[in-house]
């Protein structure tokens, strides 16, 4: 937009007209400096800043050349709104601290207040603009109709496959699909934990290593690999029509096979939360009760099984949202069946385009999620965790009985060999020349897709795969450390400072972590398409979108830590005449590096392996590397495909371990800071 | 009152609804030792971070050094505090510790570290600089956090129950050093401690807490001698606590058993009469002017013989200079002391604090 707030109010912009005098209230009050001039200036601020953000939405109306000036001529908020805004916010935050919030305590209020904001305007505008789409009366004008158009449907809610039919509603289909991954991944998840923490072999060391390696992997490169080996032109397919003669079908493509490749996927997720929880167990509890005459089998079943119950929940309601919130797998595996996250991408780009009925099965997705997460809080809340006891406990942990340790070696090696069949399909994948026909190893599809030349003027980068991949790395490193801080620092609100609506404000924060990437991508799109903040087929717009989603991770790391560290570390900083800056940077930092790198890996590899979250996002010029591969593998280009997956599961793995580094020297300090703790 | 360190001006503080303390009044004097002494709960350690500036007061007003710091944050203030874990940073080495507050105050390096270098001399620390807290002893710990508390000189030096994490031993130790510290470098001090010994040991002046209130303030000889309260007596040392009522006569008297006790106070007042146990000795019959009982049983614990005395105003404890044998159980005894050594308390007051607090 051209013209400042000052130009625009002068030449008798009506919008800014409101802004300016909040503006020049805002600084009167300030002098005076009373709690009555603050709550004054509160209230003017806050005012003048949902005024920029009202103003500008009332905007939309083509350009009217008679009226410069009116209001429906507003354009997007530029720089100057939104430093604007920020000052506004600014002075809000000054003022709650001059009302005596927090104890007087600027830093603390401008951290609520902006985050408040971002929450506010990135998270919850976004859904309530969702929201109003579902609410737009249907063709006919009546609101009723339209709302049963979106939310009835029978390709809903239809249930014509129990009764013989094709297909079922798409509710049904997220919820069963949900429901049995979920409850395979806990079953896997739990025999692979107990395989490597109660069960000495030699292959707990890799077992753990593989484990990880899906968490690494965008989560249709598993699908793909899938197709590979049981596609009609699968290896395996393959093999056995030549072998056994039976017919290449397509029976990979359906629930069976989304089912089993999401399983695959999320499975290390299961097994990391069970792993935390069976590890926490104290021996002597497993102790007690065989002195008490269990058998090693009710040992399990009465003690062991109980006590980490809520690991199990956890891991349930966990991989549970995130199969619902899957749509690589969907979109390649999927065939005619049909979650709701798939029907949000058919109905955006599909030729049956609709956004309303889009947004009908975001709010249904949504809710569904939302329920499991809120589930899962309260699970957590209610069930304290297991003993945590800090002393070491020594003790054996129970034996287990010979029919459970045979079912969980078979269960874990069943799925270790799969994984490994599936990432050496992968690694084979991308140096076959054509997979199905011609297994010769070339080279090709790493240079189709990286291939650089030296032309006349330096390098040319003429692989296709080079445009994604550098606006992948570039704005995933640009996103990671923002996510992390934003995540941490509102830990640190929420940890260390008591203030009204404290647990209303951290609910709000968890919440972005329940919405599917679909309904988010969904949300933006319908959010900051238009005034006042318009924002798509930005670099920008995709930032905040992993910002916004990804931040919860590091608000639970952070608030784990926090809990562990002593409240008096912080205030004997401040004592010492620290301000909360020099105390975050000098003190609490250097004791949380921990979390923070935890937060940074899983910020990083979330956004370099979302699609979901991207697919609505991207555009030409900021195209994703997962939606690069997806238009690849929509193309049947698989060599290509599975050649840039590879390249982004290898970097990963270096970046994790790189960071892993620092972490690992990181633990050796904080083994002080326990013993420090313990002589205290 | 204008030259006074420390100043607390009926200053109160309100959790949420719950009142942790409410209508504290109190002042320090420079180079003054003052400790805040109660039991869990009473409000001792919301009351240093009042002065510390980490909680702010909800009414009221605190004043050091002559400036209202009502509303200044605990980085503005020019306090230190001892904390009772000892807070030392985990990841910085013993020097750099002690000159954190004098960097985060934008002193230059080399003069910061030369500064906590003296101090920690000064202490006799001079030998850990460069060790990371964990690798140096509780009491080195500890004083290491007061050179970081020292090297910032200020205005007044707080300690919450610093002693709490040492054994007994070295308690005592530390709690005389902290005391010469004290005298010799001039320091005003207000200490938090549950221990009643270490308070009267250390302080120039103890001020007695409970539910949130000053029971009593004075020199630790003033509150052992002449308790205000029933609480205040039970609390400073050991005492037998008799409740009894004033009688009518020429003078009015308090009568236990045989004991008869003048005193001022009107007729009928409900009173508590305060025996401690170290003024009162055995007869070994019982005579006319004492209180009639049986030996319940004897404790030999060196110096002293202790003995549990059923009576008719009920058992007391009485304790004795160790003779060659105990009296036995079921020995018949009288109960003598002075009167002058007993204190009789009207305990209106007493009985309105408690019905007055929620907390009961
Ligand atoms: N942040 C807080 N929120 C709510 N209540 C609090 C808070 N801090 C202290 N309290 C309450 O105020 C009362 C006084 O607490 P305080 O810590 O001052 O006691 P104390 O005398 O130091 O006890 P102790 O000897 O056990 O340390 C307690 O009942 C406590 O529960
Ligand atoms: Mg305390």
């Amino acid at each position: 937009m051209n013209g400042g707030l000052l130009g625009l109010s002068l030449s008798g912009l009506a919008a800014t007209l409101p802004v300016a005098a909040a503006a020049l209230a805002a600084f009167l009050l300030t002098l005076r400096g009373t709690r009555g001039a603050a709550l004054v200036t509160l209230a003017v601020t806050l005012g003048g800043a949902v005024w920029v953000l009202v103003s500008g939405g009332l905007a939309g109306t083509p350009y009217d050349a008679e009226a410069p000036l009116s209001l429906a001529n507003q354009p997007a908020m530029g720089w100057g709104a939104t430093i604007t805004l920020i000052a506004l916010l600014g002075l809000a935050a000054g003022a709650l601290a001059r009302r005596g919030a927090m104890d007087g305590d600027a830093f603390g209020n401008h951290l609520l207040v902006f985050s408040s904001a971002v929450l506010a305007i990135f998270v919850l505008f976004p859904v309530v603009q969702v929201l109003q789409e579902v609410m737009r009366p249907a063709a006919s004008g009546s609101l009723a109709e339209g709302l049963a158009e979106r939310f009835l449907g029978k390709d809903l809610w239809g249930l014509d496959c129990l009764a013989g039919g094709k297909r079922c509603g798409m509710v049904w289909n997220s919820l069963w699909l949900g429901i049995a991954v979920g409850l395979a991944t806990t079953l896997i998840g739990l025999a692979a934990a107990l395989f490597t923490t109660r069960i000495r072999s030699p292959f707990t060391g890799p077992a753990r290593l593989v484990t990880l390696l899906p968490l690494v992997t965008p989560p249709f490169v598993v699908g793909l690999a899938l197709i590979l080996l049981f596609g009609r032109s699968g290896s395996v397919t393959l093999f056995m029509y030549d072998v056994f003669d039976i017919r290449p079908s397509r029976w990979i493509y359906g629930p069976q096979g989304v089912w089993l490749a999401q399983t695959l996927g999320l499975t290390p997720l299961a097994f990391m939360v069970i792993h935390a929880t069976l590890v926490s167990v104290s021996p002597s509890v497993e102790e007690a009760a065989s002195t008490l005459r269990a058998s090693r089998w009710r040992t399990f079943r009465t003690v062991t099984l109980p006590l980490i119950r809520p690991g199990l929940a956890n891991a349930f309601l966990l991989t549970f949202i995130e199969s619902l919130a899957d749509l690589g797998n969907p979109l390649v595996l999927g065939g005619g069946f049909r979650v709701l996250a798939s029907g949000i991408y058919f109905k955006i780009v599909g030729a049956q385009a609709d956004l309303g009925e889009a947004a009908g099965l975001a709010v249904v997705l949504l809710v569904i999620s939302l329920a499991a997460f809120l589930l899962q809080v309260l699970w957590l809340r209610n069930t304290s965790f297991v003993t945590v006891t800090g002393k070491g406990d020594g003790g054996q942990h129970a034996r287990l009985s010979v029919p459970l340790k045979t079912g969980i070696i078979a269960l874990t090696l069943v799925w270790g060999a799969l994984i490994l069949t599936v990432y050496g399909t992968i690694i084979l994948g991308s140096f076959a020349t054509l997979w199905g026909r011609d297994y010769s190893l070339t080279l090709a599809n790493y240079v189709d897709a990286f291939n650089v030349i030296a032309g006349e003027h330096g390098l040319v980068w003429a692989g296709g795969a080079w445009n994604s991949f550098g606006t992948t790395m570039m704005l995933a490193t640009l996103a990671a450390p923002l996510t992390a801080a934003l995540g941490l620092l509102m830990a640190y609100l929420i940890a260390r400072r008591r203030f009204t609506g404290r647990r209303t404000f951290e609910f709000a924060a968890m919440m972005s972590f329940a919405m599917p990437g679909t309904v988010i991508g969904l949300a933006y799109v319908l959010a900051f398409n238009t005034p006042p903040i318009e924002i798509t087929g930005t670099a920008f717009i995709l930032v905040i979108a992993f910002v916004s989603r990804n931040m919860p991770i590091g608000l639970r790391v952070g608030l784990a830590q926090f809990s562990q560290l002593d409240p008096s570390l912080d205030e004997a900083s401040t004592t010492l005449g620290a301000g909360p800056g020099t105390t975050l940077r000098r003190v609490l930092f250097p004791l949380l590096k921990p979390a923070v790198a935890t937060a940074v890996i899983y910020a990083f590899v979330a956004s370099v392996t979302t699609l979901s979250q991207v697919i609505f996002l991207v555009s030409p010029r900021y195209d994703w590397a997962t939606t690069y591969i997806i238009g690849l593998v929509e193309n049947t280009n698989y060599g290509r495909a599975i050649a840039y997956s590879v390249v982004l599961i290898v970097l990963l793995i270096l970046v994790v371990a790189l960071l892993q580094l620092i972490l690992r020297r990181v633990e050796f300090r904080r083994l002080d800071t326990n013993k420090s703790r313990e002589t205290a | 009152m204008s030259d006074s360190a420390l100043i607390f001006d009926s200053v109160g503080k309100t959790f949420g609804r719950f009142e942790a303390v409410r209508d504290i009044a109190f002042a320090v004097e420079t180079h003054e030792l003052v400790s805040l002494l109660g039991p869990s709960g009473c409000g001792k350690t919301t009351v240093l971070r009042l002065i510390a500036g980490l909680e702010m007061p909800t009414r009221g007003r605190i004043v050091i050094a002559g400036k209202d710091v009502s509303r200044v944050p605990a980085s503005e203030r020019n306090i230190a505090m001892v904390f009772q874990s000892y807070a030392l940073f985990p990841h910085m080495n013993v020097i750099e510790n002690v000159a954190y507050g004098l960097l985060a105050q934008r002193m230059n390096k080399a003069e910061a570290f030369e500064r906590a270098r003296r101090q920690l001399d000064l202490l006799g620390l001079a030998a850990l600089e460069t060790r990371l807290p964990s690798a140096i002893s509780g009491g080195q710990q500890q004083r290491v956090a007061v050179a970081r508390a020292l090297v910032l000189e200020p205005d007044v030096l707080l300690f919450d129950e610093p002693l709490s994490n040492l054994d007994a031993k070295l308690r005592r130790q530390v709690r005389e050093e902290i005391r010469d510290l004290q005298q010799r470098l001039g320091l005003t001090v207000v200490y938090v401690t549950h221990d009643q010994s270490e308070a009267m040991a250390i302080s120039d002046r103890v001020i007695v807490m409970r539910h949130g209130r000053i029971a009593q303030s004075g020199t630790p000889r003033d509150l052992y001698e002449r308790p205000a309260s029933a609480f205040v007596a039970d609390f400073m040392g050991d005492a037998n606590v008799v409740g009894a009522e004033v009688l009518p006569g020429a003078t009015p008297l308090v009568r236990l058993d045989g004991l008869e006790l003048p005193t001022d106070l009107a007729p009928g007042t409900a009173v508590d009469v305060v025996l401690r146990p170290e003024h009162m000795h055995l007869d070994r019959a019982a005579g006319a002017g004492t209180i009639a009982g049986k030996v319940r049983r004897g404790s030999y614990l060196g110096a002293l013989a202790e003995y549990r005395v059923d009576t008719a105003v009920g058992a007391l404890l009485v304790s004795e200079a160790a003779t060659a044998t105990l009296l036995a159980e079921g020995t018949p005894v009288g109960i003598a002391i002075d009167p002058a050594n007993v204190r009789i308390i009207a305990r209106s007051d007493e009985a309105a604090l408690s019905a007055a607090d929620p907390r009961f």
